[in-house]
């Protein structure tokens, strides 16, 4: 049986030489080092010789790094697939009464508010993802660094898309427009202003919805 | 890759469903040692192969996941859901039926 000082030796090995970062795989990946070292000790081999033969086993740290490749790929799917899973319930019945409710109600307060609150609106919502991730940032900076790394990494990869949007909404008018002082496009253009405003909304509700997702992806260090 | 082991990458996650379905719950060591020892070392399961197998199983839901300390280390074991029983039973039957045929290709005797 290892002693615990071997079992830290082992984990070192996995955290340095194959540069194993996720718990789930480093406490599975340990067992089977452990493992495969104990059956070389009972043959009469030293700790020192059966891990390194044990080590030359498992590939020599390559062969490991692709498992946490395929788990860290697979971990992604899922997560991705679960915020699919969230947009598409917007859409189904009885959940699209409401979403359609909060599209009549935004066109509404469009004709109402006028064209130009209503480009603010859709300028705060172009930000409202990333808006989310700084609260949570804020609130739960210990989870940031060391749980939900995946679903953060995730997250932050989505809250861009909006951002780069609103980015391309500031710059078209420099490429139409020929005047000293351009007009956004999208205050040009309230219909479309509205239209962006109802997915924004339904996109952000989305975020929140996936950011409330209890995620139990742990990292190692 | 030698041809032995093409032939068991391909049939992994059936291999890996049946082993549950024999044994209530195992993990990733022992599954690699089962197989060795049924097939007498004939082939052998790389780690490489056999967790994303694993973890690609229990996203499906087909196995469920289990962690017990034992030795001072975390041990993970794998059994079979609901689902995943019903998916050993479809599986390894297309399997045994593929099998079958491919039998009947390989013995094939030539027309005269």
């Amino acid at each position: 049986m290892l002693t615990p000082h071997h079992l830290t030796l082992l984990r070192q090995d996995l955290r340095t030489l194959a540069h194993i970062e996720y718990q789930e795989v480093e406490n599975e990946l340990l067992d089977h080092y452990a493992m495969l070292t104990e059956q070389k000790m009972e043959t009469g081999q030293v700790f020192e010789y059966a891990s390194a033969n044990a080590w030359k086993e498992l590939g020599e740290g390559i062969g490991l790094q692709q498992i946490q490749e395929e788990f860290i790929k697979n971990i992604r799917k899922q997560i991705s697939s679960r915020h699919l899973e969230i947009l598409k319930s917007y859409f189904r019945w009885p959940t699209v009464i409401g979403t359609l409710f909060i599209c009549g109600l935004v066109y509404q307060l469009s004709t109402v508010l006028g064209p130009k609150t209503i480009y603010i609106v859709t300028q705060f919502l172009f930000l409202s993802p990333g808006l989310i991730l700084i609260y949570a940032l804020v609130r739960k900076e210990h989870r940031h660094t060391d749980t939900r790394k995946l679903a953060w990494q995730y997250m932050n990869s989505r809250a861009n898309i909006p951002t780069a949007f609103l980015q391309f909404n500031n710059m078209l008018p420099f490429f139409l427009n020929n005047e000293d002082k351009p007009t956004p496009f999208l205050l040009m253009h309230p219909s479309i202003s509205t239209g962006l405003a109802c997915v924004l909304l339904i996109y952000t509700l989305t975020f929140m919805e996936l950011y409330r997702e209890n995620f139990s992806y742990k990292t190692a260090h | 890759m030698n041809s032995n082991q093409q032939l068991l990458k391909g049939s992994l996650s059936v291999i890996i469903l049946k082993l549950l379905e024999e044994q209530e719950r195992m993990y990733g060591y022992e599954i690699t040692q089962k197989v060795k020892a049924l097939t007498a070392g004939q082939m052998a399961i790389t780690e490489g192969a056999l967790y994303p197998a694993l973890h690609k199983l229990e996203a499906e839901g087909l196995l469920t996941t289990e962690t017990q300390v034992v030795e001072g280390r975390a041990r993970k074991y794998y059994s079979l859901t609901k689902d995943g029983h019903t998916e050993a039973v479809s599986r390894i039957s297309e399997l045994g039926i593929m099998l079958e045929n491919l039998q009947r290709l390989l013995t094939l005797k030539p027309a005269i």
